[in-house]
């Protein structure tokens, strides 16, 4: 069965000498677990920028990372109580951690729940609201420390990652070239990204098309795609047209 | 930098910007030194980190300024919704 496991305000601001670590970094370890106990296989973890408020109570920037599985049904509780249990740990005692779980297949409505990713993108929403509505769905949402404030994020970092159009993939993406130079036939065969794509012209790279790479090569979560996004820095010689890889402060708005 | 907190009593906190003389860092209602520039400020953000000796590049999945070395790249900011506020 199909998942999308959520997790949110897991950290506390970083304290000189004090190892904290990321939520990114725990959904890392809860999808290393997965994979190295048999549960399944999974997806690389999405990063899910929420809205940024001062009723809102969040660490440093109010992101929320989720991954998607394939996982065998039997399970399935079992992930849901490795992962409490390993929010319970893990984050940080100041932290406000939540969990959600959601079976794909077994949501009523999917559209709501990507509703709500995106309302949290834009309102203040609140615990009951996240509550009520993971009732509904009949999804997994977990509070595991501190105020619990975490499950709104959680729920709606499913949301935004099933609506298949937000946020970034963790990690860069590691490509040796000499030159600085490789084809977009050579990104792709890294097995982390489906599309090379020019976002200003709607423009897919053939494979054979070269990029020059950047400092950063990430892809972003686009129409249910790693896409890695370039953009247009003129022509070769022979009149080809050349691309780059976004820099960090392009990528910062997805 | 940390020191100019320190000293100041004053709202606005001067210091040198990448244009000169500027105001980089107001505190805020709750008494926090939120930084003038807003999101976009790279030179400054780059310039206030270069003068700070608190500066810790934070995860990398956070990192938003090309320059490596930038109030906006420190796991030491929060970000509000016109700026950021320096927890140091």
């Amino acid at each position: 069965m199909k998942i999308l496991l959520s997790i949110d305000d897991t950290d506390a601001m970083k304290v000189e000498g004090v190892e904290v670590l990321g939520t990114g970094e725990l959904a890392s370890m809860i999808k290393q677990t997965v994979e190295e106990r048999g549960w399944g296989v999974c997806e690389p973890i999405t990063r899910h920028q929420l809205l940024i408020h001062p009723d809102i109570p969040y660490t440093s920037h109010n992101s929320s990372m989720c991954f998607m599985a394939d996982i065998d049904a039997d399970r399935l509780d079992e992930l849901i109580a490795y992962s409490s249990d390993f929010l319970v740990r893990e984050s940080a005692p100041e932290a406000d951690p939540g969990l959600c779980v959601a079976v794909i297949d077994r949501l009523s409505h999917p559209g709501w729940l990507i509703s709500f990713g995106y309302m949290a993108k834009n309102y203040v929403l609140t615990k009951e609201e996240a509550y009520d509505l993971a009732e509904t769905l009949g999804l997994h949402l977990s509070e595991h420390g501190g105020t619990g404030q975490g499950i709104i994020g959680a729920l709606a970092g499913a949301g935004l990652r099933l609506s298949g159009n937000d946020g970034r993939f963790k990690g860069k993406i590691k490509i040796k070239s000499e030159t600085g130079i490789v084809t977009a036939g050579s990104i792709r065969a890294t097995g982390k990204v489906d599309l090379v794509k020019s976002l200003e012209e709607g423009i897919i790279l053939e494979d054979s098309d070269e990029l020059v790479l950047g400092d950063t090569v990430k892809a972003v979560l686009l129409d249910g795609k790693a896409v890695l996004p370039v953009y247009s820095i003129g022509k070769d010689d022979s009149g080809r047209p050349r691309w780059q890889t976004y820099s960090k402060s392009q990528m910062k708005d997805f | 930098m940390a020191n100019l907190f320190e000293e100041s009593d004053e709202r606005f906190l001067v210091t040198l910007s990448s244009e000169g003389e500027d105001k980089m860092w107001q505190v805020n209602d709750k008494g926090e030194h939120e930084f003038t520039g807003g999101k976009q400020d790279w030179i400054a953000a780059a310039k206030a980190a270069e003068e700070c000796s608190c500066f810790q590049e934070d995860d990398e999945d956070e990192l938003v300024a090309d320059e490596n070395i930038s109030c906006y790249n420190c796991r030491y900011r929060r970000w509000t919704a016109k700026s950021f506020i320096c927890c140091k």
